[in-house]
């Protein structure tokens, strides 16, 4: 049986981000092995897909809607299977936490802290936003040692009035959308289109410069689904995979899983994981539009799609009683259907914080590899939130010249997959450590949102990429 | 009321109910989509050749059950204020168009140039930067 020292299943962000550290400070001789569930689809067959010209490719890795149960079809958790994982799939948004989102008990006796605090992951923050070169402003809500590595997006003309009234309460949306050619990314242009994104201005992880996966101590192994581990006692032996067919087992010093908050949960469960929470408090948080007619006032001028954030329902002590608020201001091309208006709008988006609740879950389906997901509702704390969005947003939107608000039915999704072995510093009360790594067996790291201790109305994609640069760092 | 005047009433009401069913089926997505753009619109010249490459173009985008759903909102006189799908479908003609390009000069007759596509012509967002630095 083939040994390694480090096997690493996936190659999304977490995967990507975790292996970037780990090789920086492993020896030259050091035998990595990573098992990535699909295969590499090139951003440029994607695009000529998309063109309708047919690259063969569009059936390389499986939709991710056949990979699992989905036990209420009112509820969507889209990801992508392949190489790069998310990151060929993801929107580019990347505010950080603020460092209140990791005290949520102590501060508002709401949910559980997290073991882990802002000062003591903001290098790691500014680590993965030098190496996904992200666009942001100089002020900002949350402190920042370092300043961003690119100039912030253009405002649009909202916007611009907004950060007049609010100051670093309205800011130009910190992103993974270039706002300057860097690299192989071209700076964006406002598609709106950024799952895949028209002129590859997005961060992926196929066009980061960070050499991981052609490093030579890296063998890569593609159409390799990981089913299981032998777990025993407090550590993990060995991992059990499927390719072409074939059902293979390798043993590994250490082990990291880097698939998703529902299939690192599935593994573990399959694994026959000891720990009782794990699978459960799957969750993301709740968001839909607010249309906002404007009276004689043109939206125009953004450089990006989300051309900015707003924190004034965020932060703040009615968090003791319903959820924090970001908002998000959508610079998708709305036109307003009447004669001499045709811009006169603005549409933002209001996401909110949920709590992890139980109930949500993960757990093992018919088929060892296809995990049944079980989404009830978001939490009342998040319910209040919204109502009292609601009761708010005219007063604040009351520095622009608004004719009416009106509210869109909710989004199916956030498009986050979050909670199913959330990190705590009790291990009753938690799967994972500070470190990523497992409360029972110690030499494996579970990586990426499933370790979120609470739901944020954060994306989520750069606080994990630096939970993974903490982790190999601390560990290695 | 007399048992002559209602069979009369419900007959017609059956011959109505009729038409507009066999004009539900037989009417064909183009037809309804260039309906809905038309009476969206009324107060903008349209170039009728090029509403017709539009539909056309955007029906083969959609599927059995869209095409349905939009018959259904004709048939009930739903505008873009009561549906995002009626709002979807004019506000893709008029990106479509030279409407923006001309500066959404509502005197001249619009002409579609092409369906609005940002992976066949990326950078066309009427409102960015590009257009209003």
């Amino acid at each position: 049986m083939r040994h390694y020292d480090l096997i690493v299943a996936g190659t999304g962000f977490a995967s990507t981000f975790f292996l970037y550290k780990y090789l920086q400070k492993a020896p030259a001789n050091a035998k990595v092995l990573v098992l990535e569930r699909g295969h590499l689809y090139p951003h440029a067959d994607r695009l000529r897909d998309l063109r309708g010209e047919k690259s063969g490719l569009s059936k390389l890795n499986p939709n991710h809607g056949e990979t699992f149960v989905n036990k209420n079809p009112d509820k969507h958790w889209p990801f992508t299977v392949g190489f790069g994982g998310s990151s060929n799939c993801w929107y580019g948004c990347t505010p950080r936490f603020l460092p209140s989102d990791f005290r949520m008990k102590s501060k508002y006796g709401v949910a559980e802290d997290w073991p882990i605090q802002y000062d003591e992951l903001e290098p790691y923050y500014s680590e993965a936003e030098h190496l996904m070169n992200i666009s942001g402003p100089e002020d900002t809500p949350f402190p920042r040692n370092s300043k961003y590595p690119l100039p912030p997006h253009s405002f649009s003309t909202v916007d611009k009035v907004l950060h007049k009234a609010y100051g670093n309460q309205w800011i130009s949306q910190p992103t993974a959308r270039a706002s300057r050619a860097v690299g192989k990314r071209n700076p964006c242009c406002v598609s709106a289109s950024c799952s895949v994104c028209p002129v590859s201005a997005k961060f992926t992880i196929e066009n980061s410069e960070m050499i991981v996966y052609t490093d030579p101590r890296v063998e890569m192994s593609y159409g390799s689904l990981v089913t299981y581990l032998e777990l025993e006692q407090t550590q993990a032996k060995k991992i059990y995979f499927t390719k072409d067919g074939k059902d293979t087992a390798f043993s590994a010093d250490v082990f990291a899983l880097g698939t998703n908050a529902i299939f690192n949960a599935s593994i573990l469960l399959n694994s026959g994981d000891a720990h009782p929470l794990t699978g459960k408090g799957l969750g993301e948080q709740f968001g839909f539009d607010a249309v906002v007619h404007l009276k004689d006032m043109e939206n125009v001028g953004g450089s990006t799609w989300v051309t900015a954030n707003g924190y004034m329902l965020y932060d703040g002590d009615h968090r003791k009683n319903f959820a924090a608020c970001l908002m998000e201001s959508n610079n998708a091309p709305y036109v307003r259907l009447e004669s001499g208006k045709w811009r006169h709008l603005a549409t933002f988006r209001m996401i909110f914080e949920d709590l992890p609740q139980e109930e949500n879950q993960v757990a093992r389906g018919e088929d060892r590899n296809k995990p049944e997901v079980s989404f009830n509702k978001p939490s009342d704390y998040t319910l209040r939130g919204v109502r009292n969005l609601k009761e708010k947003l005219p007063s604040l939107l009351s520095v622009l010249p608004v004719e009416d608000i009106r509210y869109l039915e909710p989004y199916k999704t956030e498009a986050h997959i979050l909670g199913t072995t959330r990190m705590h510093a009790d291990s009753r009360k938690g799967v994972l450590d500070k470190n990523l790594l497992h409360h029972i067996y110690r030499n494996l790291f579970v990586l990426g949102s499933g370790s979120f201790t609470t739901f944020t109305p954060n994306n989520p994609t750069l606080t994990l990429s630096a939970l993974s640069l903490h982790a190999a760092d601390k560990s290695f | 009321m007399k048992r002559r005047k209602f069979l009369t009433i419900a007959g017609i009401g059956g011959v109505v109910a009729a038409l507009a069913s066999f004009r539900f089926i037989t009417n064909p997505f183009e037809n309804v989509a260039k309906g809905i753009i038309k009476s969206e619109l009324d107060y903008l010249k349209l170039d009728e050749e090029g509403l017709d490459r539009f539909v056309a173009d955007y029906s083969k985008l959609k599927d059995r059950n869209y095409k349905l759903t939009m018959k259904g909102y004709s048939l009930f006189g739903i505008n873009s204020e009561k549906s995002g799908k009626v709002h979807q479908l004019v506000s893709a003609y008029l990106l479509s168009s030279d409407f923006f390009q001309n500066k959404m000069d509502e005197g001249r007759t619009i002409r579609y140039v092409g369906l609005y596509d940002p992976y066949l012509r990326p950078c066309a967002h009427p409102f960015s930067h590009a257009q209003y630095a």
